[in-house]
């Protein structure tokens, strides 16, 4: 039987990304999914971006990724987020059409070359020695990979509670869940924790008095996420609004009556849920103050009436959902199309991986997403395409890739999943990032472009674009530093730097052309105004990034190094961190740890220099 | 290892001679800022003495004459650029000039932190890793035991609740950056809460003042002209025979420095040498002493002898501590009063009458030297800070303002958190405390947010 290099288990967010660079970068793939029909599935809200997240797209697509191209191609909603808070921190939010993304993605493999596409549930991770070799199936059909990469996203175990009484095995609401392939994995020797989440009803649109509630329009200055995305291709784009209005005090008199009906509350669900997503019964308990909250009214597509009813995630059983939601103004009449629920699934603690998502303990296996303790497409799709990077490099036995912190919002989630120990569902959020100044949206492509060029995600058009692109930016900042404002005595590249000066401002007072698109002056503007800030950020990363270029020996016996304290011992040897600044985030690993480890690799170094 | 660090080599006290020692990639640029001569830093050869002054560079105040050797790395101790100083071995002197090169960027070195830098840099033997192993060890858990100590603990307990307040303002930074569609930002109250934070931060750093105060005491001089009875009144506030007391003129010739305590307060008490034109070169010594102890003065008791009328000499005395606190303690009031305008010298300042022979009046005296500390705090009420916390709320006093300025000129949110956050993290050197927030744990027990 035919040996693929690179098989891929789940065709979510992650799947689909891990399938396509690990193709592109010239590897035999199967993609495996239990449902062809739900390939790039939004179980959830189908809106991508926003802080944090919409950085992801960007560096995603820095990279080759396609979940900006597959969002710019199918959504029907965009607007800029924290416009007014500063350059480092705005982002795009998008939402798509739900079913053309799934098409598109769907398409999209379907066309690959030497991707084969197929439907089956997979049950069994096969091992020799400690190396992957394959997977097995429901139907006992065996497949032999030379990598594997598992992104099985809620699917694991996974369980649907709708009140106390109802409650069932799924994947997601309408699909089987995988009951075998964490009984395989826990063979392996992985530790395995179970986690919570859940999501909204969705609601007939024809049922919604939108006149009750406040407009919020879709930005008019066409947008793209992707860097290869032709401005042609948004412009005049069909979009559809969202929708805002806020539940009442009789909203919140029906929760707190029926809070013995939340399965949460009666202590059925036991998984960890999650603080930054918590279900509208739990907003109401931990915020008993709080007179109402916000709810928006969200399309999921063109072709459907169905709405997503944001900010209402609940478990209550259906009756009371409905009863909830006809309690705020403008849903009097509504109609449920689906109830929400909440899902509890298994999940891969992920200190148990390398950087690269490589378990340390599997050679060759892989893990992506959702199976790492991760929520979100974006956080999702990053994954999936560092970990198929890495399974094509690991069967091409090219170095491993991966980002610094310091580099990517990338690089900070994956360094948070394996360093910092995920007790709950980690989304990105731009606090995690210590760096956020330079981690701009605009310019992922200024710092990962070359990047991808390099390992051949790239192709050779879109790169010069980028250094084009750079290129008239920078020129533009040349002109503005010989060029002086006649009656201030500053330059204009000076004059910029203030706060409330704008680049068209500037064009304007000094009357000189300009050719530079509103992309490119908003970049233009970055530079210049943050051009301090950003320096400092610099000095920063000099200073704290050493201790990551420090790489501890893969030997290393944790146990007999004198002076380390017992529980940093414990922390390090479980987890094996590859380099000193690893090592520094664990818990438990205390600064005077380090300066032990430090004494330790000098000795180690001169150990080695004699021998 | 990439920041430059600064301590005292010398042990700490009086002596000839001080040596500061700098080391790390800054230390020739810092030292540079304080150090005046004719040649660069930049430009001298390693290893040689260089004769010039250590200056202020903000007040340009002059602080001391000096010897500097420059060290490049590799060839010094720790193997990196170093910079040592030799200065007058005061050590007002040696923290006045650590305090500056912090100011200019240097970090007070942890012990051992020279050692173990040239160890990592391969200038020590390898059996000195274990040495150093200690070291760091024997820090980490000393730095646990003075988290401990009451002097740690009361600064602690004043810097922990303007953490809490920073976390606060991160958290709501943070939520609104992160969750903008449902927190909303004021830069009003962000900038009201930032300016009530430096508020605390600088009544801190006045208790640095009182410290300093506290530590060095009230310095209290006993000034008159010869034989009124100063070393007898020296003696009667201490309870003992400390200083030469006969009835001849001019026997102290040298000033004699005792501590008393007035209600947990340490007063500096310093019998001095008359002050009288003289021929005698030993007292003339004693003479000049006096005057310049009068210039560092803080309260100056004056003693007047009440059994003699005012002399010239008298009036001298009165005109050269006009400017300073002084209460008048007209002595011998036991014998007869040959003075004639005792109500006249109210004018200079609270009278005391009080006798050395009897006692009398010594008490009215306590009190009155009470009543002119009033203003300075009680030393349950002075949380002590040290150079290095000095140094640290200074810089985050720093940080805030310019947040704030931030604020005021309508800059972005993303730029201001980042200040606000470094502020927050300086101030967690005060305290140790070197985990970071969990930010996520901040956010979302303040904020409703979320799908």
């Amino acid at each position: 039987m035919k040996t693929f290099d690179v098989i891929v288990v789940g065709a979510g967010h992650a799947g689909i990304e891990a399938a396509l660079s690990a193709n592109r970068l010239g590897c035999s793939v199967l993609l495996l999914t239990g449902n062809l029909d739900t390939i790039g599935w939004m179980p959830c809200n189908p809106a991508v971006g926003g802080p944090g997240k919409g950085h992801l797209v960007r560096e995603i697509d820095a990279l080759g990724g396609e979940i900006g191209r597959a969002t710019d191609a199918t959504y029907i909603h965009i607007r800029v987020l924290n416009s007014g808070k500063g350059i480092a921190v705005r982002a795009y939010r998008a939402q798509v059409e739900k079913k053309f993304y799934h098409i598109y993605m769907k398409e999209k493999l379907e066309n690959t070359s030497n991707l084969t596409l197929r439907q089956a549930q997979v049950t069994e991770v096969l091992v020799e020695g400690n190396r992957v070799i394959g997977v097995k199936t429901k139907t006992n059909q065996e497949f032999y990979g030379k990598a594997v990469v598992i992104t099985t996203g809620t699917f694991l175990g996974g369980r649907i509670f709708i009140g106390t009484e109802v409650s069932y095995p799924a994947g997601r609401a309408g699909e089987p869940p995988s009951e075998e392939l964490t009984q395989s994995l826990r063979n392996l020797g992985f530790r395995i924790g179970r986690f919570k989440t859940g999501t909204p009803p969705r609601v007939d649109g024809r049922t919604v008095d939108f006149s009750k509630m406040t407009e919020q329009p879709p930005s008019e200055v066409p947008l793209r996420f992707s860097y290869r995305t032709e401005l042609a291709e948004v412009v005049g784009r069909k979009q559809l609004s969202c929708w805002l209005t806020f539940t009442t005090e009789k909203t919140r008199e029906i929760v707190l009556k029926n809070l013995h009906r939340a399965p949460m509350y009666a202590g059925q669900i036991t998984g960890t849920g999650t603080r930054y997503c918590p279900s509208f019964e739990t907003k109401v308990v931990h915020f008993p103050h709080r007179e109402r909250h916000q709810v928006f009214i969200e399309p999921e597509g063109i072709h459907t009436n169905e709405m997503y009813v944001q900010g209402m995630y609940t478990s209550l059983p259906e009756e009371v959902q409905i009863e909830l939601l006809r309690s705020v103004p403008g849903l009097e009449e509504v109609e449920i199309m689906r109830p929400g629920y909440a899902i509890e699934y298994d999940m891969v603690y992920p200190d148990q991986l390398k950087e690269t998502l490589e378990t340390k303990k599997v050679a060759g296996l892989f893990l992506a997403g959702q199976i790492n303790g991760t929520s979100g497409y974006e956080e999702a799709a990053a994954q999936g395409l560092i970990a198929g990077i890495n399974a094509a490099f690991y069967v091409q036995n090219r170095p491993p890739f991966y980002l610094q912190r310091n580099e990517a919002y990338i690089g900070v989630l994956i360094d948070d999943l394996v360093t910092k120990g995920i007790v709950e569902p980690y989304r990105i959020l731009t606090s995690r990032a210590e760096y956020r100044l330079v981690l701009m949206q605009d310019n992922a492509d200024e710092r990962l472009m070359e990047k991808g060029y390099k390992i051949g995600l790239i192709d050779e058009k879109t790169y010069k674009e980028m250094l084009e692109r750079k290129e008239i930016i920078e020129e533009e900042i040349e002109r503005l530093k010989r060029t002086n404002i006649p009656d201030l005595k500053v330059s204009a590249y000076n004059y910029l730097k203030r706060p409330e000066v704008s680049y068209l401002d500037l064009v304007q007072k000094l009357g000189i052309e300009t050719t530079l698109s509103s992309e490119l002056i908003s970049r233009l503007e970055a530079k210049v105004k943050y051009e301090g800030y950003i320096k400092r950020e610099e000095e920063r990363i000099k200073r704290f990034s050493q201790l990551d270029d420090k790489v501890l020996p893969e030997d290393i016996d944790y146990s007999s190094i004198k002076g380390l304290s017992l529980e940093a011992r414990d922390r390090l040897n479980q987890v094996r961190p590859r380099t000193l600044g690893q090592a520094s985030r664990l818990q438990g690993v205390s600064p005077a740890d380090i300066d032990v480890l430090l004494v330790y690799l000098e000795l180690y170094k001169r150990e080695i220099s004699k021998t | 290892m990439d920041d430059t660090i600064v301590a005292l080599s010398t042990p700490y006290g009086e002596s000839g001679i001080g040596v500061i020692r700098l080391s790390g990639p800054a230390s020739i640029e810092i030292a540079q800022k304080v150090f005046k001569s004719k040649k660069n830093l930049r430009d001298v050869p390693s290893h040689k003495a260089i004769f010039g002054y250590i200056v202020n560079p903000k007040t340009e105040e002059l602080l001391d004459e000096c010897l500097l050797l420059v060290m490049r790395g590799p060839h010094s101790y720790t193997g990196e650029d170093t910079v040592e100083f030799y200065v007058h071995g005061s050590p007002v002197l040696e923290e006045l000039i650590i305090k500056l090169l912090m100011e200019l960027g240097a970090r007070l070195a942890l012990p051992g932190e020279f050692t173990k830098r040239a160890f990592l840099n391969g200038k020590l033997d390898l059996s000195r890793a274990e040495a150093i192993i200690d070291i760091i060890q024997a820090k980490s858990e000393a730095g646990l035991k003075s988290a401990f100590t009451q002097l740690q603990g009361r600064l602690s307990s004043e810097i922990k609740p303007l953490m809490e307040n920073l976390k606060d303002l991160i958290a709501e930074l943070e939520a609104g950056i992160d969750f903008p569609e449902e927190v909303e930002l004021s830069y009003e109250s962000i900038g009201e809460r930032i300016s009530s934070i430096i508020e605390r931060l600088n009544n801190l750093l006045g208790g640095a003042y009182f410290t300093r105060l506290y530590r060095k005491g009230i310095y209290c001089p006993i000034v008159g002209r010869p034989n009124v009875g100063k070393s007898s009144l020296l003696n009667i506030l201490l309870g003992e025979e400390r200083a030469i007391v006969t009835p001849i003129p001019g026997t102290t010739r040298d000033t004699i420095t005792e501590s008393i305590s007035i209600d947990g307060i340490p007063l500096i008490l310093i019998d001095t040498a008359g002050i009288r034109e003289t021929q005698d070169l030993v007292e003339s010594i004693g003479v000049n002493r006096t005057i310049s102890s009068i210039e560092n003065a803080d309260i100056v008791i004056w003693v007047v002898d009440v059994s003699e009328p005012l002399r010239e000499e008298d009036l001298e005395i009165e005109k050269i501590t006009r400017d300073k606190k002084r209460i008048i303690a007209l002595n011998k009031i036991d014998l007869a009063n040959r003075l004639l305008y005792v109500k006249d010298l109210e004018m200079y300042g609270p009278v005391v009458e009080v006798s050395c022979v009897t006692g009398e009046g010594i008490d009215r005296l306590r009190l009155k030297l009470k009543e002119l500390l009033v203003g300075i705090p009680s030393p349950e009420l002075v949380v002590p800070i040290n150079v290095r916390h000095e140094a640290l709320i200074k810089r985050c006093i720093n940080r805030l303002l310019t947040a704030l300025e931030g604020i005021n000129a309508k800059l972005p949110i993303d730029i201001i958190a980042g200040e606000v956050w470094e502020s927050y993290n300086i101030l967690g050197e005060i305290t140790g405390e070197t985990t970071s927030i969990d930010i996520v744990e901040e956010i979302f027990s303040r904020f409703c947010v979320g799908k």
